[in-house]
């Protein structure tokens, strides 16, 4: 090799990038420089490949000539591109989401993203509240309501890590409050925490599913899947983003909390049909509700509680959440074929896949709508704390 | 009134460049020679930093060449980025003064 800072251009040409085809090895460094924002490329990259390959660069013919066949970029240096890839690109991820200077479509995105984020706190804030108080009951210390059967108690008793719920119930709680509080850094790590406290979970599940302990499967994963998009979307609260509108977030909590503990009592009544009160059910029945009042809205007098209700982003937002509900009601539909109770099973399929066509007949109406608004945004959102 | 602290990497590349305008590689080599060989930088590294120097003024653009079918851009050190690097190596210098002076009464009441 040439010693560092020696200008290997003045020598004779000794094979490494002196040929008008490139070599493999600079072929190589020009892919890894892929994953650099092309504004940046346009500017840097011919001197970074020259850069690069004078580093390379040997005085023996040979061993010059091998570089440039087999050649690659070192590890060190395939991180440092990455490095730099991941600094120059969440200014431009913030902006997407609607940073400061934000272009329209990027405020609408993100102020649509938060709506979503929110809503799936919300709901896994509510479950959280809802199983502690459920658990409280089972343990027998809700002193006005019949104690649980001597069955539920025992059916409701977790192996260890079945317990990750309790983590990550109050992660989530936790979560969702902060978020209101606008501790937007605390949420978000707290939210990761969650996942992955749902992760162990879901994997200890997935184990007693394959010993038998356990009737399904695809649900399960399929709710975590929805976690990693909530977490994904808790992106979009970056420092410019404005702060929530706490109160309508702090109303709606008790209500979904008395709306899980509703779909539970039902689940434990309705003996073999408990499958069909399923999380999917309840995701598929609440969006419901909302988006046939939403999508009713202007068929609505013009009441003063209704007005500015229907809005670019939330538009956006209820079709992100069609989009994810049926998905996950579809694929829990996989359980009930092969997991539902036999002389239940074609009775769940039927109300899944209605479930599912409700929700696909209601979703795309949303999509074509929110399709639009995003074609159409030429004016900023408004973007001022209006989550709700 | 003094800027912000620069990282190591760019007090390197703003030390390079002091003597004369150099190259990409020129730079690496340089920043290598003068710190001894604890500092290398790789090219993605050294091209984040020059591209924030440039965007700072503290580094400008000098000439560009053609060698070999290639083309080598060479920088050179700003006013400012003079300024910023004495700054810069006052403030180290200061912060190691500080450190040694604690460090003596330290060694004296640790040896017995």
């Amino acid at each position: 090799m040439s010693e560092r800072g020696e200008d290997p251009d003045m020598s004779e040409p000794s094979g490494v990038g002196t040929e008008r085809q490139p070599s493999t090895v600079e072929r190589r460094y020009r892919s890894l420089l892929r994953v650099l924002p092309a504004a940046y490329r346009a500017t840097w990259e011919e001197d970074m490949v020259a850069t690069f390959l004078a580093s390379m660069h040997s005085d023996d013919p040979e061993e010059a000539e091998l570089i440039a066949e087999l050649g690659r970029p070192g590890m060190a240096e395939v991180a440092s591109v990455l490095a730099l890839a991941v600094r120059l690109r969440i200014p431009g991820l913030r902006l997407e989401l609607g940073g400061a200077g934000a272009p329209p479509r990027g405020l609408l995105y993100g102020a649509a993203l938060r709506l979503v984020a929110l809503v799936g706190l919300l709901v896994n804030a509510a479950a959280a509240l809802a199983a502690f108080g459920s658990q409280l009951w089972v343990n027998g210390w809700v002193p006005l309501l019949p104690g649980p059967s001597d069955e539920l108690r025992q059916a409701t008793a977790p192996g260890f890590w079945q317990m990750m719920w309790v983590p990550a119930a109050v992660a989530w709680t936790l979560a969702f409050v902060a978020l209101l509080l606008g501790y937007r850094r605390a949420a978000q790590a707290l939210a990761v925490f969650a996942l992955l406290a749902e992760l162990a979970r879901t994997v200890a599940s997935t184990v007693d599913f394959v010993s038998g302990a356990r009737p399904y499967l695809v649900t399960i994963w399929a709710a975590l899947f929805v976690n990693v998009l909530i977490v994904l979307a808790m992106g979009a609260f970056h420092r410019d983003a404005p702060p929530v509108r706490r109160r309508p977030w702090l109303v709606a909590l008790p209500v979904a909390i008395l709306l899980v503990l509703g779909a539970n009592y039902l689940s434990l009544h309705v003996g073999a049909w408990s499958l069909a009160v399923d999380w999917s059910a309840a995701y598929s029945l609440v969006f419901l509700v909302f988006a046939a009042g939403y999508l009713a809205l202007p068929a609505l007098p013009a009441l003063p509680g209704l007005r500015g209700v229907r809005a670019a982003h939330r538009t956006l937002a209820l079709a992100v959440l069609a989009v994810t509900v049926f998905a996950a009601r579809s694929v829990s539909l996989l359980d009930y074929a092969a997991f539902g109770p036999a002389p239940q099973r074609l009775g769940l399929l039927a109300a899944g896949v209605l479930e599912a066509v409700a929700v696909l007949v209601a979703g795309l109406p949303l999509v074509a709508l929110a399709a639009r608004a995003v074609r159409g945004t030429h004016a900023p959102v408004h973007a001022g704390g209006v989550y709700g | 009134m003094t800027g912000p602290a620069v990282t190591e990497p760019a007090f390197f590349i703003l030390a390079a460049l002091v003597d004369a305008p150099r190259h990409g590689y020129g730079i690496v080599g340089e920043v290598e020679r003068i710190s001894g060989g604890r500092v290398r930088l790789r090219v993605g590294t050294l091209y984040g930093v020059l591209d924030r120097l440039v965007a700072d003024g503290l580094v400008e653009p000098d000439r560009e060449e053609i060698a070999q079918g290639r083309l080598r851009r060479y920088y050179r050190l700003t006013d400012d980025g003079g300024r910023r690097l004495a700054e810069d190596a006052q403030r180290q210098a200061e912060n190691a003064r500080i450190a040694e002076r604690r460090l003596r009464g330290w060694r004296r009441a640790a040896t017995p």
